[in-house]
């Protein structure tokens, strides 16, 4: 039984990290996109057009295993984690249905709207669908950590023949520990974008590829903001940890005396046995504060460079900038497994106990073909995606795809199968012409303006 | 009360999840063979395109309304369908990576060979949907509210049958869908094999509810043998209709495929209700509506946030359909 928990932990916590690696960039290029995307349907001028279009279409291929991965997590509690939903699903789940409505499936839809609707809606009705796009994720972060703070810090519940029963729905949402932790996350997100934006465009300002104008104007407006997001991050987390050492003390260490109450409580209604998490979660902490010092310390020096364009010329800070592209990811993930691991032996602190939360009667070898059929696929396609995701970065503006007009940007289109490339690549080529022109609609689609 | 309302509300998105990925199942399935050169490949991928992301989210919904609203079905179906789940669930990941992936380099290799992958995976789906679906028609060893992991209860006559029809009728909707949104080669080639294939689906489908009638499990299931029966009648009815109207009636044609694909949700919805699960061990075991259902503490607060956004949610996917309105062919935009 304890080999089935552990492999089963292990399954969760790989679909777990491989699925945030994809959402806090997905997160943190939304805000950048929407920024471009409004200059664009403020000023009408082209550079913001393909400036949206290049890092839309990093964005759009960094989502594909963000939905993939997402969808494997989501079963994964009616497969692995029937107790949790069988205990306290009255509670947990009722945030959980309201992300996948209100703002996942308000989402994906609006996201195939964008990314169709390029060339064919009018400017601003197409910004507005980003927007939409932008604010349904971000609301996709308030609710799924609204039940991600319910198991570290249970609220607006009663606990009813075994079973949790909601009886407060305000307080579900407006729990500390979940405000503060999405808080802190949107942040980090903004962060890991930012450098993302930084490190492609340093390595193109490097490589002197061509697009010097292209990527100084992204550079110049993600590595201001980056100091400023991770103070923002950092003072979040801040206030994360003033709630959650009081909610959760037994994260961090036997020595305080509230975690030493906490675990008398627990003995009292639970029996014996060890209340506190395994040492690295504590170790997890560091490493995800460390490289944050890093990033600080990165992004100042370099914004001071940037006065008249000296970072330009300086090719060691640029090479430093695209290397620190790890940083926030390190940080990200450690972040996660500090909270969640620190949250062990709890499914629900102090209500449901991890190895009560799996679902009864599962055998060794189910979950171990379950785990290597997940940890497969997802490893094989994370390899490919972040391949695609650096070839379309290297190969920078001329090459998106993402809302290609005829004849616009055909770098890639002197291969064999010229016709299958790209979006609507294979128009003939007299319509070129219209490519010059910024936001109107191609005339030579057969499909209605909208 | 509520919970019949959130019944009513999984079974809207289970079925707009069929009717609609229906299409791109089926697409995955057959428009490779469709097709016969890169223009009409090309055709094809921005017939369907649009709709991708804006059809797959149905079940993501679906799972979610299971996971608030229905925890009881939870911990008995998914988890006691262990292994179906893993496939579908894994396919749905490669499919989604493969369909964003394969156009990305040029050349006709590397597409050829995501398209491949599409089209596995799009299989492994349908043939996953249609055994859960056949399975769940008939009665299952649930007991004590939980469904022990049993690859037996899977891979009896019904859910096999089931499986198969399940991908002819997915194929025949993505046809039907093809001859009315494509012009061209497409558009007339589709026409004429949905017309072929329709008997055949039908034929299969019959040959299901006939194993069912005659397998004992499967027949405990049916709690309400009369409307199952009229349902499933309409259903035969609509997949041998569809592709006659492909030619006269535009829309109309894949809205009655549409039905068809969508058809195994009511069926046991119907064949089942007010139960949900029917258990093989003896009717105390079934499991009901407002058994399965969450508290009623959760679904009258939850309830009317659903509601309340449903018509918004419903707004954007009309939206969807009414901007990509128009027919597609090989020189119109595709990204997937």
């Amino acid at each position: 039984m304890d080999d089935v928990l552990v492999l089963a932990r292990l399954q969760f916590a790989i679909t777990a990290i491989a699925h945030y690696l994809f959402v806090a960039l997905t997160l943190g290029l939304v805000t950048y996109l929407v920024v471009m995307q409004t200059r664009w349907a403020v000023t009408g001028k082209e550079t913001h057009r393909r400036q949206t279009r290049f890092w839309g279409q990093l964005y759009v291929i960094n989502y594909a295993l963000g939905i993939g991965t997402g969808i494997v997590m989501e079963f994964q509690f009616g497969l692995v984690w029937s107790g949790l939903t069988h205990f306290t699903g009255n509670v947990f789940g009722a945030p959980l249905a309201i992300e996948t409505l209100v703002a996942f499936f308000a989402e994906s839809t609006l996201l195939g709207l964008w990314i169709f609707g390029w060339n064919r809606m009018g400017r601003v009705l197409h910004t507005v669908i980003l927007w939409l796009v932008a604010l349904t994720a971000y609301s996709s972060v308030f609710f799924v950590l609204t039940a991600n703070g319910f198991l570290n810090h249970p609220v607006g519940y009663e606990m009813k023949d075994g079973k949790a029963v909601l009886t407060d729905f305000t307080a579900l949402l407006t729990n500390t520990n979940a405000l503060s932790a999405a808080a802190h996350i949107l942040a980090g997100s903004v962060v890991t974008g930012s450098f993302f934006v930084i490190a492609v465009s340093a390595w193109h300002l490097r490589r002197r590829t061509g697009h010097e104008e292209f990527f100084w104007s992204s550079m110049k407006l993600a590595l201001p903001l980056t100091p400023v997001f991770v103070l923002l991050t950092a003072a979040l987390g801040g206030t994360q940890i003033g709630y959650s050492v009081k909610q959760t003390p037994t994260k961090y260490g036997e020595r305080s005396d509230r975690a030493q109450a906490m675990v008398e409580t627990f003995t009292q209604k639970f029996g014996p046995g060890n209340y506190f998490p395994p040492g690295f979660s504590q170790t997890a902490e560091f490493v995800m504060i460390i490289p944050a010092l890093f990033m600080m310390l990165i992004a100042v020096l370099c914004v001071l460079f940037m006065i008249k364009r000296n970072l330009i010329r300086r090719r060691v800070l640029l090479w430093l900038l695209t290397a620190t592209l790890v940083l926030p990811y390190v940080s990200n993930i450690s972040g996660w497994v500090f909270r969640e691991v620190g949250r062990q032996p709890w499914a629900v602190y102090g209500v449901l106990k991890t190895e009560d939360a799996i679902t009864p009667g599962l055998s060794y070898g189910t979950v171990l073909t379950s785990l290597l059929v997940f940890g497969t696929l997802v490893a094989t396609l994370l390899v490919v995606d972040w391949a695609l995701l650096f070839r379309f970065a290297r190969r920078g503006p001329d090459a998106a795809q993402l809302g290609r007009m005829p004849g616009e940007g055909a770098q890639d289109t002197s291969g064999p199968d010229t016709g299958e490339d790209g979006v609507a690549a294979s128009l003939p080529h007299q319509t070129s012409a219209s490519a010059s022109a910024s936001s109107t609609p191609s005339s030579s689609s057969s499909a209605p303006t909208f | 009360m509520w919970h019949n309302i959130w019944y009513a509300l999984l079974g809207l998105f289970l079925a707009g999840y069929l009717a609609l990925d229906g299409i791109t199942l089926g697409t995955g399935i057959i428009g490779r063979w469709l097709a016969r050169d890169d223009a009409e490949r090309h055709t094809v991928a921005a017939a369907t395109g649009p709709f991708f992301l804006g059809n797959e989210v149905w079940l993501v919904a679906a799972a979610g309304i299971t996971l608030g609203g229905f925890p009881g079905l939870e911990s008995s179906v998914i988890s006691g369908m262990y292994p179906l789940i893993v496939f579908a669930v894994g396919a749905l990941l490669v499919r989604e990576a493969a369909m964003q992936f394969r156009r990305r380099v040029p050349g006709a290799r590397w597409r050829r060979r995501w398209d491949a992958v599409v089209q596995c995976a799009c299989l492994v789906l349908a043939l996953m949907w249609g055994a859960l679906g056949g399975a769940l028609i008939g009665a299952v060893p649930v007991k004590g509210g939980h469904l022990d992991v049993d690859a037996g209860v899977l891979l009896r006559p019904v859910p096999v049958l089931s499986a198969l029809t399940a991908v002819a009728v997915f194929a025949l909707h993505a046809l039907v869908f093809l001859a009315v949104r494509t012009e061209g080669g497409v558009a007339v080639r589709a026409a004429e094999l949905s017309r072929r294939l329709a008997p055949v689906a039908a034929g299969l489908a019959a040959v299901t509810a006939l194993a069912a009638i005659a397998d004992g499990t499967a027949r405990d299931g049916l709690l309400n043998p009369l409307p199952t029966a009229l349902l499933f009648l309409t259903a035969a009815a609509a997949l041998l209709l569809a592709p006659r109207l492909t030619t006269t009636s535009g829309w109309r044609a894949p809205a009655v495929s549409g039905f068809a694909a969508l058809a195994p949700v009511l069926l046991i919805g119907a064949a089942h209700f007010p139960q949900t699960v029917v258990s093989s061990v003896g009717p105390r075991e079934h499991i009901s509506v407002s058994e399965a259902a969450a508290d009623p503490s959760t679904l009258s607060v939850v309830g009317p946030v659903v509601l309340l956004v449903l018509p918004v949610l419903l707004a954007f996917q009309a939206m969807q359909w009414w901007a990509f309105r128009a027919k597609a062919d090989e020189r119109s935009p595709a990204y997937f």
